[in-house]
């Protein structure tokens, strides 16, 4: 943005005003609700609590708790595991949806991909309940097996176990994934298309060597949203997780709203933050190294 | 000065006048609580017959009233606080006490409300109760019958995966605590902290899940995901699987004893209308008041004045007409010994494959 207000004013004194000028308002939002609070997190996480009251001295016991008590490393790692698991099954789903919808189809074209986003006009938390219904003793799924005599007792893992949350954090993720590769999909022009096709590359050829690593970019960025997604929820496991289903977020949650020791919730929560950033900066190298088309 | 500056003085002066007015009355008091206390019913009653103003600002949580009772600066009189956090909020010299001289109603109570000494500081009373409600076990009688009236049901292989707790560290450690018949379970030792640990871990065994708020309770009992439910809302909890889904259900009444909250007014120590404030503690120990909340709310009347009112169901199997008939030992909310290390010991059950 910055680059063509440049571009367009005379003199590059005056220019540089301008731009700082009309930078200054997105600099002030990044500064005063990112930058500010996660600095205020990240020295609250090297204070201590100590009886009802957040002790103002440095230490490093936050994050040695972290990894000195049992509970926290196994979590955390179940948590990487199933958000690892959750991003790679809504880009395995997305990606043949989204190629499909981009390139197969010529009528009622628009009409699909908003099918795949209305998902997202509906609360969060409605969806949740609806997968209750879903996936309930009594619920959608249950009773169609058991009338269709597939089962004779009620799947009991259905609902209130690691699967619930899985699958529904699936569906939570899956637009997000589709919306990028989508567009990414988009973007690639039909005359490198022609091209193979005039060279004699047959349809896998094409899509091996052509379409797949242009739309590299939007898969590792659908990949990326779907992970920091999955991997920070806590409302999901709490509501379907029943008792195997705890996860990360929800120790975190559980520090800040309930043992009130905010100082070991920031560095948990830090932490966290911390993984989710590796992996950003990792896939942005992984999107970046295929070249994009623009 | 045009005509359009002199009518922005005149309004600004009837603004300014209004305000200060407002915060020099003495007719204004200012409530912090949770919402469903100051409903529309009994306030404007309490404003009829006192011509007091009531100003109600809402919590969501119990550490949200805290933080703006502990600001200070005089902008409530009144908080409504369970009976466990009155030590608390002593100690951060928040409060004043009560003076029962103006709370005629006061006799009202039912005897073990008067009673209660740990929200007596230096032989005063800080706390007011008007409603309570206990933690216990809503059970589907059609599937499972009458059940035996003990905690030691949600430990019998019998019902393994029909049984729901909640998700709250605390209640859970208490429940686990009276069931091993511990005499105080707000102030354990760490030999009796053990034996609660491997009692939750084994209770863990027989649970379908966890349960997070009264939404989750109606959904879990009411589709047969359980049978036996711990609710923190038994009385809704009843009356919703009755009326709404004509279940056959009962409420467990254990002997070992029931854990009970209570909730009640607390005057700020700088209340600008501390008069006021008792005028509204009195109010609310009326019977007029007290069959209010208790039709609002269906929780427990701190006076036997709601009987009445509440649902015959509710008054046989919940006793929330008066907590004096509870036939059981009853331990009332306190400050636990040490609460940070109740949520962690949770955390690492819930962890425990």
């Amino acid at each position: 943005m910055n680059s063509s207000i440049e571009n367009t004013c005379p003199g590059p004194k005056k220019s540089w005003n301008r731009a700082l000028l009309q930078g200054l308002p997105i600099f002030m939002w990044m500064l005063l609700l990112i930058l500010v609070p996660l600095a205020i997190m990240f020295v609250t996480s090297f204070f201590v609590k100590e009886g009802v009251q957040v002790v103002h001295r440095l230490t490093l016991r936050n994050y040695l708790e972290f990894f000195t008590n049992p509970i926290y490393l196994p979590i955390f790692f179940r948590t990487i595991f199933l958000a690892l698991s959750v991003s790679l099954t809504a880009l395995l789903l997305a990606y043949p949806l989204a190629f499909f919808i981009s390139r197969k189809v010529t009528r009622f074209r628009s009409q699909l991909y908003m099918m795949v986003i209305v998902p997202l006009w509906i609360s969060y938390l409605v969806r949740i309940v609806a997968w209750r219904t879903i996936l309930g003793r009594v619920g959608v799924l249950n009773s169609l097996l058991l009338a269709l005599g597939l089962i004779r007792e009620p799947l009991p893992f259905l609902i209130y176990s690691p699967f619930a949350v899985y699958l529904t954090l699936i569906h939570i993720a899956l637009p997000f994934v589709f919306i990028s590769v989508f567009s990414s999909l988009e973007k690639i022009p039909s005359n490198l298309l022609d091209a193979t096709s005039d060279l004699g590359a047959n349809s896998f050829q094409t899509f091996r060597h052509v379409i797949l690593p242009l739309s590299m970019p939007g898969v590792v960025s659908g990949f990326t949203l779907a992970f920091v997604i999955a991997l920070g929820d806590y409302i999901i496991p709490q509501q379907l997780g029943g008792l195997n289903g705890l996860m990360f977020g929800n120790l975190i949650v559980s520090q800040f709203g309930y043992a009130f020791n905010w100082p070991l919730g920031a560095a948990l929560g830090f932490i966290m933050f911390a993984v989710a950033v590796a992996i950003l900066f990792f896939s942005q190298k992984l999107g970046s190294s295929e070249g994009f088309l623009e | 000065m045009t005509f359009k500056t002199l009518v922005c003085f005149v309004v600004l002066g009837i603004l300014l006048f209004g305000v200060v007015g407002i915060a020099l009355g003495q007719g204004v008091l200012n409530i912090l609580c949770f919402q469903g206390y100051t409903e529309d019913v009994w306030v404007k009653e309490f404003e009829r017959q006192t011509g007091i103003k009531v100003n109600a600002t809402y919590a969501g949580t119990v550490e949200e009233m805290f933080t703006k009772a502990a600001a200070g600066g005089g902008l409530y009189d009144l908080v409504s606080i369970d009976c466990g956090s009155v030590e608390r909020y002593y100690k951060h010299g928040l409060l004043q006490p009560i003076d029962l001289s103006l709370v005629p109603n006061w006799s009202k109570l039912s005897k073990k409300f008067q009673e209660i000494d740990f929200t007596m500081f230096e032989g005063k009373p800080y706390h007011a109760p008007f409603v309570w409600g206990s933690n216990n076990i809503v059970y589907n009688k059609g599937a499972v019958g009458e059940l035996p009236p003990t905690w030691a049901v949600l430990w019998d292989p019998k019902y393994k995966g029909q049984i729901s707790i909640t998700d709250e560290a605390n209640n859970n450690v208490v429940v686990a605590a009276i069931a091993l018949g511990f005499p105080d379970p707000y102030n354990l030792t760490p030999e009796q902290m053990m034996k609660v640990r491997e009692k939750l871990l084994e209770i863990k065994r027989n649970l379908r899940t966890l349960t997070v708020g009264f939404d989750s309770e109606k959904s879990v009992l009411g589709s047969g995901e359980t049978n036996l439910t711990l609710s923190g809302y038994d009385s809704g909890l009843l009356l919703y699987c009755r009326d709404e889904l004509g279940m056959d259900v009962s409420r467990l009444t254990p002997k070992e004893g029931i854990y009970v909250w209570v909730d009640g007014w607390v005057i700020l120590r700088d209340a600008k209308n501390v008069e006021a404030a008792h005028k509204w503690i009195d109010f609310m120990l009326s019977d007029f008041a007290q069959q209010e909340l208790a039709k609002f709310m269906g929780f427990g009347a701190a006076t036997p004045a709601a009987k009445e009112v509440l649902d015959p169901m509710v008054v046989e199997l919940c006793y929330y007409d008066d907590i004096d008939r509870v036939p059981v030992p009853v331990f009332l909310m306190k400050n636990p010994e040490d609460f940070e290390a109740r949520v962690n010991l949770w955390n690492e059950i819930k962890a425990t494959p």
